[in-house]
């Protein structure tokens, strides 16, 4: 119940408020009817020159869904007859009347609404144009076919039919230029305030002008048209015309024709006027003819200026759209024209780039805010965007007024013209201080605790340390005291003393490598980049862990390529990494059978311009729980682990540009894979 | 053997170390023979058997103490001086049990070493007191 209640009253609300607009519509219906008939005709068999009453019916039919169209024809029924028998029309004429300037409204708008498409209108010249071609010239030709019956009914001759339909034909046509636009206009298009005031003042100047120049200029009299004036005259409003088209578009054309049609026919009406040569039907459809040939192309002007205004508003509307984004993203924006040197740049940009706001901008200038240290780099990278259809990247530092150092990335992108030459250069500039001084952080902290847990690898090798530094020891503690012994016979023999001293230096150039290797594993600084043979590198580790290996009872196969190229690296955290994997592979082996403790290490290039490096044991290798979880830090299976090894290595190998992975043997035990660029693929990709 | 100088085997991996010792002991008129591994001393002993062995403990595969044992085992005593990085109590008490008469700590010194040889092989020119201090706790 209460559901068919809501569903009543939400109908009735509709239907309320439909009514309220179905009468409005009548209301303006009949209002055109009376100002037709007030401006009048010039004989009593012809029409009013335009009929505004079938126009405010198109309107109201183009606003709302055909399904309610029926609403608005049988609201206007009551108006038309009012008004018509005001003029005391006889029922069948007025109901024929009636049909017909219905059937051209719903004619009009069925077909606007289907081929014209969605509004606005009046802003697109090929709408424009459809409106015009639908509602002035297709639509009204078709129903003053039946519109000539009009006056026939009335008493007028059938003979007279093609004089009837010209004239039904002409004052819809010349209501649908002269009133239609302006109307739909209105209706349709969110009225703007026309700001400054003093638009408003130049809209009401214009206006005025514009009835008083028409006034005057079609109020001729004889003797103008003989001084040979006439054209003179004529032309003389269009100035006005123009003028309000140019600066108010297509309200600033459709006003101008509503008010030129209505001066002329007014004047026309009422007084000497340029039509007066012929009889009153000819004077009239001349006069009609006249508007219709006028109002069209500044119709269509109106059009084509509202499309060039909006074009050029949307242009600068989503230009101020993107600097106001990029600026709140902090990102500046800049183009370079290329065929004119023209250089452009949003005011963030410049502020980005340490540029006062109103010096003229060039590479110059820019390259001046630039690190002296990055700017080949940057218009190396410039020159590739220009050169590449790709765009190009690269980040370099701004020297700020003040000391500051602002970390920027740059991207450009070029424009290029039909044979495929370069116009514009245009890109961003984005600060990314943050993301960089966050990324120094990072990287301190990486190479912090790289540090700690080489320090703790060495310790652990202390043993091992010990037992490489007794050798030389040894060796050089024997020869000096054979020495000795030698020089204390009677006839020493000094050759053999010469040898013991040459095995002496020897050792202790031994023992001083040893030191060194410690040392440079202990030492915390810099990362620096250097050409890492990586099979000397393995070679020199396994020095370092040559007792520490005994001691295990892990003997050693060593499978280096022999033509393997150089990596670009830090040394001492490569062979870091090394001594990790070593190291572990080591412990994986400490519970199998001594003589299955076999320690495989192998180099060899990969396609890709990359090397791998293989370090692989015969432990029990990787359960499957485990798998997943190698490289997360503080993650160990082993008993004195700190569970940071594995994770330090794979920060070291991914800041490298490299990669570690850890797999089970097919024949058991585990293999570490580690892979680093080498430095030809480097050279290569430069 | 009817030389006046012994004849000692000096076995250890590293060969700046053997040959140090080598000249130290021939500084002293002692004959040395060097080998580079156990098993290398082991194919020389159906040529003979030395006096004195000179071991070290640390070499791959077949280390000092794996000798020690082999050697046990087949029943072979040679007086032995064995010489190490590592003083590890559980090593030395290993290579006491298999009869090893002296335990000296890399770096040694040479006159430690010719007293622990000479006290091996009896020579007792120094007398016990050369022994090395460590010989017993």
């Amino acid at each position: 119940m209460s559901k068919t209640a809501r569903l009543l009253q939400r109908a009735l609300a509709r239907f309320n408020s439909e009514i309220g607009k179905a009468v409005a519509v009548a209301i303006a219906y009949f209002i055109g009817a009376e100002i037709a008939f007030f401006i009048g005709t010039l004989s009593d068999r012809i029409f009013a020159p335009f009929w505004p009453p079938n126009i405010v019916l198109f309107c109201a039919l183009v606003l709302v869904p055909w399904k309610r169209w029926w609403i608005y024809i049988l609201a206007v029924l009551p108006a038309h007859v009012v008004a018509e028998l005001g003029v005391g029309m006889g029922a069948l004429q007025l109901l024929v009347a009636f049909a017909t300037n219905v059937l051209v409204a719903v004619l009009n708008a069925a077909a606007a609404q289907r081929f014209v498409g969605e509004q606005p209108w009046f802003c697109d010249v090929r709408k424009t144009w459809l409106y015009v071609l639908i509602t002035a010239l297709a639509s009204p030709a078709i129903v003053a076919l039946a519109g000539a019956f009009v006056p026939i009914l009335g008493g007028g001759s059938l003979e007279d039919f093609g004089l009837h339909w010209t004239q039904w034909f002409a004052s819809n046509s010349l209501a649908s230029l002269a009133l239609g636009p302006i109307a739909l206009i209105l209706l349709t298009e969110a009225s703007f305030p026309l700001r400054p005031a003093l638009r408003t003042v130049e809209a009401i100047v214009i206006g005025t002008a514009l009835v008083v120049v028409c006034a005057v200029a079609f109020e001729v009299s004889a003797g103008t048209v003989e001084s040979g004036f006439l054209p003179a005259l004529l032309y003389s409003p269009l100035p006005l015309i123009l003028w309000s088209t140019v600066r108010f578009g297509s309200r600033g054309a459709s006003a101008a024709v509503l008010i030129v049609s209505a001066v002329l026919i007014w004047r026309a009406l009422n007084g000497p006027s340029l039509f007066i040569a012929g009889d009153p039907e000819t004077n009239v459809f001349a006069l009609q003819v006249f508007l219709i040939g006028f109002a069209i192309p500044v119709i269509l002007l109106g059009a084509a200026v509202e499309a060039a205004r909006r074009a050029e508003r949307t242009t600068r509307d989503s230009e101020e759209q993107i600097s106001f984004a990029a600026t709140s993203a902090n990102i500046g924006l800049w183009q370079h024209n290329l065929l004119t040197g023209d250089f452009w740049a949003t005011d963030h940009c410049r502020r980005m780039l340490g540029l006062p706001a109103d010096a003229p901008l060039s590479w110059e200038a820019i390259g001046s805010a630039v690190h002296p240290d990055d700017r080949d780099m940057l218009k190396d990278a410039m020159l590739a965007a220009t050169q590449n259809s790709v765009p190009a990247e690269c980040e370099f530092r701004v020297l700020l007024p003040g000391g500051v150092t602002r970390w920027m990335a740059a991207r450009a992108h070029a424009a290029y013209d039909e044979e495929h030459r370069p116009v514009r250069l245009s890109g961003l500039v984005a600060d990314i201080t943050a993301r960089k001084s966050a990324e120094h952080q990072i990287e301190l902290q990486r190479r912090e605790l790289a540090h700690l847990t080489r320090v703790s690898v060495v310790g652990e090798l202390s043993g091992a340390i010990a037992h490489e530094l007794n050798q030389p020891l040894t060796a050089i503690l024997a020869n000096a005291q054979a020495s000795q012994r030698i020089l204390a016979k009677d006839a020493p023999n000094l050759g053999d003393v010469a040898n013991a001293l040459d095995d002496i230096e020897q050792a202790s150039s031994r023992a001083g490598e040893v030191i060194s290797r410690v040392r440079k594993l202990l030492k915390k600084g810099d990362s620096r980049l250097e050409l890492v043979d990586v099979n000397e590198l393995f070679r020199s580790t396994l020095k370092l862990l040559h007792s520490e290996l005994i001691g295990r009872r892990i003997r050693v196969h060593l499978d280096l390529a022999e033509d393997l190229p150089p990596a670009v690296g830090d040394p001492v955290e490569l062979q870091q990494v090394l001594l990790n994997l070593i190291m572990n592979a080591s412990d994986a082996m400490s519970s199998i059978a001594t003589r299955r403790r076999v320690l495989t290490l192998t180099t060899r290039t990969t396609k890709e311009g990359f090397m791998e490096g293989v370090v692989s044991d015969q432990g029990r290798g990787i359960a499957p729980d485990q798998q997943g979880r190698l490289f997360e830090p503080f993650y160990t299976t082993k008993e004195h682990g700190l569970g940071l090894g594995l994770s330090i290595c794979s920060t070291i190998l991914n800041s490298h540009g490299g990669d570690l992975s850890i797999v089970n043997n097919e024949t058991g035990g585990a293999r570490a894979i580690f892979v680093l660029p080498v430095y030809r693929a480097m050279a290569a990709a430069k | 053997m009817l030389s006046q100088a012994a004849r000692i085997a000096i076995v250890d991996d590293d060969a700046s170390v053997l040959k140090a010792l080598s000249r130290l002991l021939g500084s002293c008129s002692y004959r040395t023979a060097t080998y580079r591994s156990a098993r290398e001393f082991l194919d020389s002993l159906q040529h003979g058997m030395p006096e004195c062995l000179v071991v070290d403990m640390q070499m791959p595969q077949f280390t000092g103490l794996d000798l020690l044992h082999h050697l046990t085992r087949q029943g072979i005593r040679i007086p032995t001086v064995v010489i190490t990085g590592h003083d590890e109590a559980a090593i030395r008490g290993r290579c006491e049990a298999v009869g090893t008469q002296a335990y000296l700590l890399k770096p040694l010194q040479g006159e430690a070493l010719i007293a622990a040889i000479d006290a091996a092989t009896g020579r007792q020119q120094a007398g016990d007191a050369a022994l090395v201090p460590r010989d017993r706790d």
